[in-house]
């Protein structure tokens, strides 16, 4: 039985894409983002292929939101060609460059350009991208890879000019720069306030968690933040009660810009990553530990007798992807692994996304291929979904 | 110092004969070669906005790069050429591994990915800080 829901072929020459909140984005060869509703797309599809029956329609709304039920025994194979593609695009713009990386997070599409690296809003209701006149450049360096967080904050990986973030809390025309590390990498990944570096020393940085205003004020455990924070507010007649919006402002920026923790690690783990409330750690290519920080709990699983040599990995709701240095791409769940791919062009998962946790998308040569996969039943260290806690 | 094309050229020693390593590539190539890379960059205005010029020599059959330099570890296939205070210009091969002065704008690499210099996923791979590399070993 297929673990894949949806396999689409979308023709064209493309670079990257990038599926948030409803919207797909692709990236083309002439650099120019294109945005379509994701539902459109399934919509569209459904149509053409003449598929009416109740259960296919329970399969295309679990196309559309991967929380839905979903039929292990159903699945759509197809194609999308461009003059169709083109008929669902709903905005485009042109970055005029071939980015690095590209990353939407909180309404707004990150790219690493060949002099540092921008941002432009998004709007997932419209489709739209805001077109403003002057670029919003957040860097200066040119970047190998971005991983946004919360508060306008982003973390860069500049290879061997070291790890960096980038905060425009405060002023998006003003962003605060700091290193934060003097690794070399290419590799990162931001994920409940923890900081995976990949490089030839791997390590985490882990920063200080933001409580939101309410939790300071509500949470009896939190008394000792709330009563520095009210006393700075006592000024003339402020409430006793509560903290001003000004001093928890303060409180925040204080936070942004404290350094983070340096975590020290197993000399065994060599690669990381993390997705949800597991954190995943490469032994020498032996094995994979994933440790759950929600059930204190972790699993072993060995992968030396594949031989991988993985150069990348990332978990989300399809499961484990690991892409070795021959450029191959494989799927690792309970149990199992499968070679998906030996020729792909880039791929990306989306361990952070609500409703499109199980989409896998690969570009190709000529096409972006779209994967799907059927939620698993069962309970696993290699599919995972948003955090039980905040992220 | 010779004259290519009305610009300065300096062949910098320090390219030549030290020992390879990441940060300090070494041409496997001819000096006479090195300078034809030049004229060849030149002519062919793979001049990009950081004032650095460009270029990967190609096997005439197969237009695959060829081997131009090398580290301890791979060998390197793009030639980066820079000028200094008095103008004059030198070059070196580069890996493009993790240094984001040694990875080749857009304007360049375009050129080579539409001449079929490198594929999609090489140009997808050296954008992301991979490099363009074999193993020497």
């Amino acid at each position: 039985m297929s673990d894949l829901a949806l396999n689409l072929k979308i023709e064209g020459d493309f670079i990257d894409s990038f599926i948030y909140s409803g919207v797909l984005y692709i990236l083309d060869t002439e650099y120019n983002f294109s945005s379509y509703f994701w539902a459109d797309i399934c919509q569209y599809i459904k149509q053409r292929n003449n598929r009416r029956n109740t259960l296919d329609q329970n399969l295309y709304y679990y196309l559309t939101d991967n929380t839905a039920f979903t039929r292990r025994n159903l699945n759509v194979d197809t194609e999308l060609n461009l003059t169709e593609l083109n008929k669902l695009r709903k905005d485009i713009i042109n970055i005029n460059c071939w980015p690095s990386d590209i990353c939407i997070y909180s309404n707004k599409l990150y790219y690493a350009g060949d002099d540092g690296v921008y941002f432009i809003d998004t709007d997932y209701q419209t489709a739209e991208f805001k077109k403003d006149k002057k670029l919003n450049k957040i860097f200066g360096t040119k970047s190998f890879a971005i991983s946004p967080a919360n508060y306008h904050r982003v973390a860069l990986a500049a290879g061997i000019q070291g790890v960096y973030t980038t905060c425009f809390y405060n002023n998006k025309n003003n962003p605060e720069e700091k290193k934060i590390s003097n690794e070399s990498s290419i590799d990162i990944e931001w994920m409940n306030n923890e900081l995976f570096i990949n490089s030839k020393n791997f390590c985490i940085n882990k920063f200080q968690e933001i409580l939101k205003k309410s939790e300071i004020e509500e949470n009896p455990q939190l008394s000792n933040i709330r009563e520095e924070l009210s006393k700075k507010s006592r000024l003339g007649n402020l409430p006793d009660t509560g903290i001003s919006t000004k001093s928890y402002f303060d409180y925040v920026r204080s936070v942004l810009r404290a350094t983070p923790e340096h975590i020290d690690l197993s000399s065994n783990y060599v690669y990381g990553w993390s997705s949800g409330d597991v954190n995943y750690f490469l032994r020498n290519n032996n094995s994979i530990t994933a440790k759950d920080n929600n059930r204190q709990s972790s699993l072993e699983i060995p992968i030396g007798d594949y031989n991988l040599n993985i150069l990348r990995a990332r978990t989300s709701g399809c499961g484990t992807i690991l892409e070795n240095n021959d450029g191959k791409l494989f799927l690792l769940t309970k149990g199992k692994i499968e070679e998906i791919s030996h020729d792909s062009v880039s791929w990306r998962v989306y361990p952070r996304a609500r409703n499109h946790s199980n989409h896998l998308h690969v570009i190709n040569d000529d096409d972006l291929t779209v994967k799907i996969y059927h939620r698993s039943n069962e309970s696993s260290y290699f599919h995972s979904f948003l955090s039980k806690n905040k992220n | 110092m010779i004259l290519v094309q009305g610009l300065k050229y300096v062949i910098n020693k320090k390219h030549r004969t030290r020992l390879p390593k990441s940060d300090c590539t070494q041409w496997i190539v001819t000096e006479k070669d090195e300078i034809t890379f030049f004229d060849n960059t030149v002519s062919a205005k793979f001049l990009c906005r950081g004032n650095f010029y460009w270029w990967v020599e190609t096997c005439k059959a197969t237009n695959n790069p060829l081997q131009i330099g090398r580290t301890d570890l791979h060998y390197a296939y793009i030639a980066k050429f820079r000028s200094d205070n008095n103008n004059e210009w030198h070059g070196y091969p580069v890996t493009g591994e993790r240094n984001p002065h040694d990875v080749p704008p857009t304007s360049i690499l375009e050129s080579w990915f539409k001449n079929k210099v490198f594929s999609k996923k090489e140009v997808s791979d050296i954008t992301r800080g991979r490099g363009y590399v074999r193993s020497c070993a």
